[in-house]
């Protein structure tokens, strides 16, 4: 998993600034507080997702790995469930 | 051959009249002074034409032109004449910009035009920002119960990102007390997935905001903002092209705020797009 520091460095890279606004009234560049700020929010959520992603994978792992060891097919398993 | 005649008829005062002018006499079978006299005078002032034009005329020409409505009821630019009463010509001066001819107990009157269902009250497009922050602020107002918020497109830098959303409040973005029922289905799915969100910073959208390539479309309907401290109410659909999903959702901001007005943003990336505040009419 990616650490925090990674991730920030990552999403900075991607983003050298940040802006706000919209055509019509033009755009403006975050401060140097707002933009670390923005970084650090969207740096959590991307390692938040990625931990959900992480876990998503590890269930499915987990469960391909019982399937085989009851030498089952998950249509199967479906079937005992139901 | 003059003075002959002239001799003849002992007349020397004809002298001065040639025998050509004496013979413009011939044919004259009465007096020439009454015959001039009861020719009509010519005005040196009217011409053929002119006396032409009365060619037709079948009645007093004045009784005629009494009868008719003057130029000058019509006093200013845009001025039009309509009937006050039966054979009464009257002025309606011209209405304001963007008005409508209307009938009001049975005349014409100028009226401001009725909007209709939807009132766009503004359409903005954005470009690779952080958050579309103040841009939606002061959409809501007491004018309008209910207003609808057409996302016409966005897209963030990451598309597996989240689109979120947040309320503002005199001047302040509200980031707590959110909570979020959402209901999402791809094209490839046998079942919907739920998704709540319990006391949360933002309102999740769309779990799929979208790339440049295939990028997201929603409405939203905003009720119990704009008019006075409330609980303000959420619900709307999404779709993206790239996972061909629908997503639907129902939220709930649970603090009780005059919310003014929305942000858009990305959970992780920026994001662009063009979306558009209409209010609906109650009546």
């Amino acid at each position: 998993m990616t650490t925090k520091q990674k991730m920030i460095e990552i999403i900075k890279a991607e983003n050298p600034t940040l802006q706000i606004g919209d055509d019509d009234s033009g755009y403006t560049q975050l401060s140097a507080a707002e933009y670390e700020a923005t970084i650090v929010q969207w740096a959590e959520a991307r390692l938040a997702k990625e931990a959900v992603a992480i876990e998503a994978e590890t269930r499915a792992t987990a469960k391909a790995a019982l399937l085989t060891q009851l030498g089952i097919t998950a249509e199967q398993a479906k079937l005992l469930l139901s | 051959m003059t003075k002959a005649r002239d001799l003849a008829n002992g007349a020397t005062a004809l002298s001065a009249v040639s025998a050509t002018e004496l013979a413009y006499l011939d044919g004259v079978t009465s007096a020439v002074q009454t015959q001039i006299d009861g020719k009509q005078a010519v005005n040196a002032a009217v011409s053929t034409t002119e006396l032409g034009y009365l060619d037709g005329v079948t009645s007093a020409i004045q009784t005629q032109l009494d009868a008719k409505t003057a130029k000058s009821t019509l006093t200013t630019t845009g001025d039009i004449y309509y009937a006050s009463a039966a054979n009464t010509p009257a002025r309606l001066g011209i209405g304001s910009t963007n008005q409508v001819l209307k009938v009001t107990g049975g005349v014409p009157v100028w009226a401001t035009a009725s909007s209709g269902a939807l009132t766009l009250i503004q359409r903005s497009s954005f470009s690779n920002v952080a958050g579309t922050t103040t841009t939606f602020d002061g959409v809501f107002t007491s004018t309008y119960k209910t207003y609808f918020v057409n996302i016409e497109t966005v897209y963030g830098g990451t598309g597996a990102d989240d689109l979120q959303l947040q309320l503002i409040y005199s001047g302040t973005t509200q980031a707590a007390n959110y909570y979020t029922a959402n209901f999402y289905a791809n094209y490839s799915a046998s079942a919907m997935s739920f998704m709540g969100e319990n006391n949360t910073s933002q309102i999740p959208l769309t779990s799929h905001v979208g790339d440049s390539a295939d990028g997201t479309a929603g409405q939203l309907y905003f009720n119990l903002v704009g008019n006075s401290s409330q609980r303000a109410l959420i619900n709307g659909n999404f779709m993206n092209s790239n996972a061909i999903s629908q997503q639907t959702m129902a939220a709930v901001a649970y603090q009780a705020r005059t919310y003014t007005g929305f942000l858009l943003k990305s959970a992780s990336s920026n994001i662009t797009g063009t979306v558009a505040v209409y209010g609906l009419a109650t009546s």
